[in-house]
């Protein structure tokens, strides 16, 4: 009797366990800055969800994450910085497909998600925008979108530029020459500048508009020789060289939207968000202005990109798979989601939530209608599976400082970033055994 | 009998070394588990195509180690760092020696002096790039702005993007205290008197200092220039920091140094993290490894020739 009564009480135990795990507490790891990630509305989550699962923000360190990616162990939820790579990780294993969670999601729904700002999110192994989803952008820009300074501009006698009509990049150029002023020698005031990396993915536009792609060959890992390609690599070459944006000779102090606020530089492109972060400066409605992704002739073809739009993506060895989908959920759309979109950082990843979006000046609603005009003729930056977007960013700088310098031709230049990007590639390839 | 009762150890003894493999064990589990294991590890995937994401890996053998001799961007960051340890290490030890003759003497202040100029090296590393960041800026940097007001240059210049290599230096003049802080030691050890007989005999202070004060602490230089070679050679984070681009907030690690200052172990990390060549990342910290270890073993069976040494020769 005594021995059944012990089996009995074993029997109960063993079945309390699983309620007792079901009710433990979950940690989901998300990688992802504090700016994209608000310690309170974390601390918020984690006290209000019902599931009882608890946020851990990790710090965004790609270093770390491949580390802890190599050994099976990184964080359950990642911001990705460029929804362009997922070319690069989908095929080597590192996403997981939540196409599944997103159908059955009543938070997120196929219909209300944006297709063309998502676009890089979903793929096939081949082409953005098909296939399983992978994640979602947290919200997305028109990168190409010029914002200027309407003082300098009128200082230069310059009018300011048209909110619906795209100047060319052409005149960009003119306009930045016309905008750089130099003193002894040094230049003061930068007519543009351009986000490190960024030349790659106005360019991708600029293909796209002549109907020329990055590559020679259907495995997209040569890059293209025809000379219109060439040329419009060298029209952001010939920016460091003529001293049009800051370069070795002349450094600016900080980066791109930094230089901007402190009156060094002119035009800038870097789209939607940047708005919201001048929102900071005194008079900003005022002194700052908007215009329309240039075009390569007037009238012509509109193409914009979102750079591939930061995101977040499942890890696709989490073990708690669920408890990330709710997390990324309340992100994408949930109190959080909602928030984000009210703060113009963004265009929101939702339909349903760009009405959100501030208009309550002159400023916030030309960017708005910019925002979303420009959006309408997104086409995903030209990357390929065989390297990430930043990859290509340490071949340019290396050679672009030599053609500053003047040790190299601009031929040559050329020369050394494609033989620099194949052989990337190339290593890329041999990464996957192909 | 003597023999015997040595060779059978008491209880007493027995005790003891029992104690000491005991008090040693978790020292010795964590060295093999946190160091040697991973060393061989790192061997093992050195010896693979393994990147960060494992698709298909496969045993290369040596090919990683062959690659990276024909690499002119590796190769090039082996003679960057092996440049800047030259140089970083003699100016580490002459600037740390002249501090020291200098708060040798009994002077007034000497102690303040001496904490001010080992405070720089209680700095961490990182602290200290960004404080001569931040001084060497061509617009805002503080040198600049000096040199500027004093009508001494006309305009900023900006250090950084002309002189990568010379930016990072100056960090060794101001990490100078360790040394100072071995030399002022060094310097106590050696026995008055003999200065003194010197004086009387007509020798100058140069003549003391070559022929009694460098031979009677040359163990002291010898340590540091072997250490400060083998320290430098690994340096990885300073060519980040005063990195001549513009760098923006906590993507320090995502735009590469020059090449003029892309040092090897900052390479290696670069190429582990960012090209997630994780094999090749490991083929060369191996090289860089088997180089310390070689150049030092050179180092200090021929260097050590000048060194005094009051132990006996072996004959």
């Amino acid at each position: 009797m005594k021995a059944l009564s012990r089996v009995l009480i074993l029997i109960a135990l063993a079945a309390l366990v699983p309620m007792m795990v079901q009710a433990a507490p979950v940690t989901v790891k998300f990688m992802s800055s504090e700016a994209d990630l608000p310690a309170a509305f974390v601390d918020k989550f984690n006290q209000t969800n019902p599931d009882k699962i608890t946020i851990v923000r990790t710090e965004p360190d790609y270093g770390k994450f491949m580390v802890e990616a190599a050994s099976g162990n990184a964080s359950d939820l990642i911001n990705v910085g460029e929804g362009s790579d997922l070319a690069y990780y989908v095929p080597r294993g590192l996403f997981r497909d939540i196409t599944s969670y997103i159908n059955k999601s009543k938070v997120l729904k196929p219909a209300d998600i944006d297709p063309l700002g998502n676009v890089n999110y979903r793929y096939d192994g081949k082409e953005f925008g098909k296939g399983p989803w992978y994640g979602l952008t947290k919200d997305y820009n028109n990168i190409g979108a010029i914002t200027y300074n309407k003082e300098m501009f009128k200082a230069a006698g310059i009018p300011p530029l048209s909110e619906t009509v795209p100047i060319t990049y052409d005149e960009l150029y003119q306009l930045a020459k016309k905008l750089t002023k130099k003193s002894g020698g040094k230049v003061t005031t930068w007519g543009y500048d351009i986000q490190t990396g960024w030349w790659k993915f106005l360019a991708s536009d600029m293909a796209y508009m002549q109907g020329l792609s990055f590559f020679s060959d259907a495995d997209q890992s040569i890059m293209n020789t025809d000379p219109k390609m060439k040329d419009i690599w060298k029209y952001f070459a010939r920016f460091f060289v003529e001293d049009l944006v800051p370069n070795v000779k002349n450094p600016a102090p900080s980066w791109t939207g930094a230089n901007f606020q402190s009156d060094r530089v002119a035009i800038v492109q870097l789209g939607y968000w940047y708005g919201a972060q001048l929102r900071t400066n005194p008079n900003f409605d005022k002194k700052y202005g908007w215009a329309p992704t240039p075009v390569m002739k007037k009238g012509g073809t509109r193409v914009t990109n979102t750079l591939g739009a930061t995101g977040v993506c499942m890890y696709a060895k989490t073990k708690v798979p669920d408890q990330a989908f709710k997390v990324f959920e309340w992100y994408m759309g949930g109190d959080y989601g909602v928030e984000r979109a009210k703060t113009g950082w963004g265009i929101p990843p939702l339909k349903s939530l760009e009405p959100l979006l501030p208009e309550a000046n002159v400023f916030d609603k030309s960017r708005k209608l910019i925002g979303l005009d420009d959006a309408k003729y997104f086409k995903p930056w030209q990357a390929n599976e065989w390297a990430i977007a930043t990859n290509w960013d340490p071949i340019w700088t290396a050679n672009i400082e030599p053609l500053v310098r003047g040790q190299i031709t601009m031929d040559q230049f050329i020369d050394k970033w494609y033989a620099g990007l194949n052989k990337l590639f190339a290593d890329g390839k041999a990464e996957v055994g192909r | 009998m003597e023999g015997i009762r040595r060779i059978g150890a008491s209880p007493l003894e027995r005790h003891k070394r029992t104690s000491f493999y005991i008090f040693l064990a978790p020292w010795l589990i964590g060295f093999v588990l946190l160091e040697v294991v991973p060393i061989i590890w790192g061997f093992q995937i050195s010896l693979t195509n393994r990147t960060s994401f494992p698709v298909a890996i496969k045993y290369v053998g040596l090919k990683n180690y062959l690659t990276l001799f024909q690499d002119a961007d590796i190769l090039g960051s082996y003679w960057v760092s092996f440049v800047y340890t030259i140089l970083n290490t003699l100016i580490g030890v002459v600037t740390g020696f002249i501090f020291a003759l200098l708060l040798d003497r009994q002077l007034p202040g000497r102690g303040f002096f001496r904490t001010i100029l080992y405070f720089p090296y209680m700095i961490p590393l990182v602290a200290v790039g960004w404080i001569f960041r931040i001084f060497l800026e061509r617009d805002t940097g503080f040198l600049n702005i000096v040199l500027v007001n004093l009508h001494i240059i006309p305009s900023g210049i900006p250090y950084m993007q002309q002189s990568p290599m010379g930016s990072i230096l100056m960090l060794s003049f101001w990490q100078a205290g360790w040394s100072m802080i071995i030399f002022l030691g060094a310097l106590s050890t050696v026995p008055r008197e003999l200065y003194e007989v010197a004086t009387i005999d007509g020798a100058g202070y140069g003549r003391r200092v070559r022929h009694i004060m460098l031979p009677l602490i040359s163990p002291f230089i010898f340590f540091q220039l072997v250490m400060s070679f083998i320290y430098a050679m690994q340096a990885f984070i300073q060519p980040y920091i005063l990195n001549p681009r513009p760098i923006r907030g906590n993507w320090v690690m995502l735009n590469p140094p020059p090449a003029e200052t892309f040092f090897v172990m900052s390479r290696a990390y670069y190429i582990i993290t960012s090209q997630h060549k994780f094999a090749y990342g490991l083929a060369m910290l191996w090289v860089l490894f088997a180089v310390v270890l070689v150049l030092t073993i050179l180092f200090v069976k021929f260097g050590g020739f000048w060194v005094y040494t009051e132990a006996e020769e072996r004959k």
